[in-house]
């Protein structure tokens, strides 16, 4: 389970957050829906702590997590996938998988293990697996990602508008790929501008404009999805 | 990982024959320069082609390894055998703190950082009289048992083959994986939970203790130091070296730094005019083959 508690954060003297608040239980799917400059990013970056909260506090499964800096998230249970599908240009795709398991450096057996599952998950993976990672297409990153951060076994993961730059049929692929994963009790956490998608996969979605919560509702047939327009782009009261 | 260190040893062996097969002096010490070189490029590719952060102050490392040898020498009469290991701690020491801004600036800023710590390091050694000699510098004893030129040799290209062998293992393990995270992508690196911070410390202490080796060893080869030994004009050579042989790769450092130190010898005319050239082919390397020769011939082999 993910608690943000009244979580203020920002860059130097620049606030951005005011005072984000919610939470994602255990095994459940939470989208935060923002456009340009609303603040998605920097919230999604204070989770993975990347950025610091200026106040309140953020907890995994009930321990504090903000103060801890991002590079000890891994160990917490906590998998960025980020923005961009972010790989590691010069590493093969192999590296780059396995370059997840960093912080595992003892468990080779279940590193191996893991390994062959990501293979399984994603096929294509397998027959580039030697490849420059910098030679993927963009759906074949956003999938070295997901496999990348699934090589932590974390509890926790966090998706970076995992649909933004892709075709249609990939983003459906994804979607298809992040509903398995929560199938198998993985709670996530997603960002998107993508608000069809955001509909089809989270328990609760979150709309964030000026860095502040303007709409939560739980997801389901009774969401006017007129309304949550109007608050996606901007029409609605704040 | 295996190929590159039989062929490191085969190489190491050939070299050794130098002094017997090459008769003369002049060979020997044209030696002697290619390992010194050998192992500056290849540990500043450590921080430079390995985890992407451009350096123009690794022959302050140099300098302050060889003024830590010539020092103790003089001041406490220490031996070679204990001067060695100093200079290389120091140099160390001094590298973490080079280490500092590259916490906060990248790219160019933080190049450009390294040339002040380069120039602030070459002010000191020339102008703190007292205790590093000014200009005149430090004159140092020859090593007892090593007096010969050969003898010297044997023992400067041991060191280079400890120093290789140390590069190869280090960035082929996980470090190696750390280094290549970081210099790819820090956020990223991050993220997967690497300590980015302690790994460009390290990656700047280990690079720059084994310039302050190679300073030791150059040192007991001039028999003396002087500052404008270590100035960043030298540092730009290394540099040089690292980009012309290949950024990142084993053999790029070391192909580099022999070429560049054997052109300006067989093309006697070229010593003159030495930093126009290595400029010149600095530019024109980064427009042609930004990769380097390695990393040239390595694309070309996987088409």
């Amino acid at each position: 389970m993910l608690e943000c508690r009244n979580v203020d954060a920002g860059y130097g003297k620049v606030q951005i957050l005011h005072g984000l608040d919610f939470v994602v239980p255990t095994g459940g799917l939470s989208a935060i829906l923002g456009s340009n400059g609303s603040g998605k990013s920097t919230a999604m970056k204070t989770v993975a702590g990347l950025v610091k909260p200026t106040s309140g506090e953020i907890l995994l499964d009930g321990h504090r997590i903000d103060e801890l800096g991002a590079h000890s998230m891994a160990a917490e249970g906590l998998s960025l996938v980020p923005q961009g599908k972010e790989v590691l240009a010069g590493l093969s795709v192999e590296e780059n998988i396995l370059v997840g398991a960093y912080h595992r450096r003892k468990d080779r057996h279940g590193v191996a293990e893991d390994l062959e599952m990501v293979y399984q998950e994603f096929p294509r993976l397998r027959t580039r697996r030697k490849a420059a990672a910098g030679l993927l297409s963009g759906g074949e990153r956003q999938m070295l990602s997901l496999g990348r951060a699934l090589m932590a076994r974390p509890r926790m993961l966090l998706l970076d508008e995992p649909s933004a730059a892709l075709a249609p049929k990939v983003v459906g692929e994804i979607s298809d790929i992040i509903r398995k994963l929560r199938g198998r009790g993985l709670t996530m956490l997603l960002v998107e501008q993508n608000v069809s998608m955001a509909l089809e996969l989270a328990d609760e979605i979150h709309i964030l404009r000026e860095g502040r919560f303007a709409y939560s509702r739980k997801n389901g047939p009774d969401v006017d999805i007129e309304e949550l327009r109007e608050f996606y782009l901007g029409k609605g009261r704040s | 990982m295996r190929t590159n260190l039989s062929l490191l040893l085969l190489l190491a062996i050939l070299m050794a024959l130098v002094p017997s097969v090459l008769q003369g002096g002049y060979f020997v010490n044209v030696a002697i320069v290619v390992c010194i070189y050998v192992v500056l490029a290849a540990s500043l590719d450590l921080v430079m082609g390995w985890t992407g952060m451009y350096s123009f102050a690794h022959a302050a490392f140099l300098g302050v390894g060889a003024y830590t040898a010539a020092i103790l020498g003089r001041d406490l009469g220490t031996s070679f055998w204990i001067n060695l290991p100093a200079g290389t701690l120091v140099a160390g020491l001094f590298g973490l703190l080079l280490g500092l801004p590259s916490l906060r600036a990248q790219g160019h800023f933080l190049a450009i950082m390294t040339i002040a710590f380069q120039t602030v390091v070459y002010l000191i050694l020339a102008q703190w009289t007292d205790f590093t000699g000014g200009q005149y510098g430090i004159s140092i004893d020859p090593i007892e048992g090593f007096g010969s030129l050969s003898a010297y040799f044997y023992l400067v290209l041991g060191v280079t083959v400890v120093a290789l062998i140390v590069i190869r293992l280090l960035t082929g393990s996980r470090f190696g994986d750390a280094l290549r995270a970081v210099r790819d992508d820090e956020t990223l690196a991050r993220t997967i939970g690497m300590n980015t911070n302690a790994i460009k410390l390290i990656a700047f202490a280990i690079s720059s203790s084994l310039a302050g080796a190679a300073g030791v060893l150059s040192a007991y080869h001039i028999r003396g130091v002087t500052p404008d030994d270590y100035t960043v004009m030298t540092s730009a050579s290394i540099v040089t070296m690292v980009v012309l042989g290949g950024r990142g790769r084993f053999w790029g450092p070391i192909l580099g730094a022999a070429l560049l130190v054997l052109l300006p010898e067989l093309l006697s005319g070229l010593a003159d005019y030495k930093h126009i050239f290595f400029g010149a082919l600095l530019i024109a390397v980064i427009i042609v083959a930004p990769q380097g020769l390695a990393g040239t011939l390595a694309q070309r082999r996987a088409k």
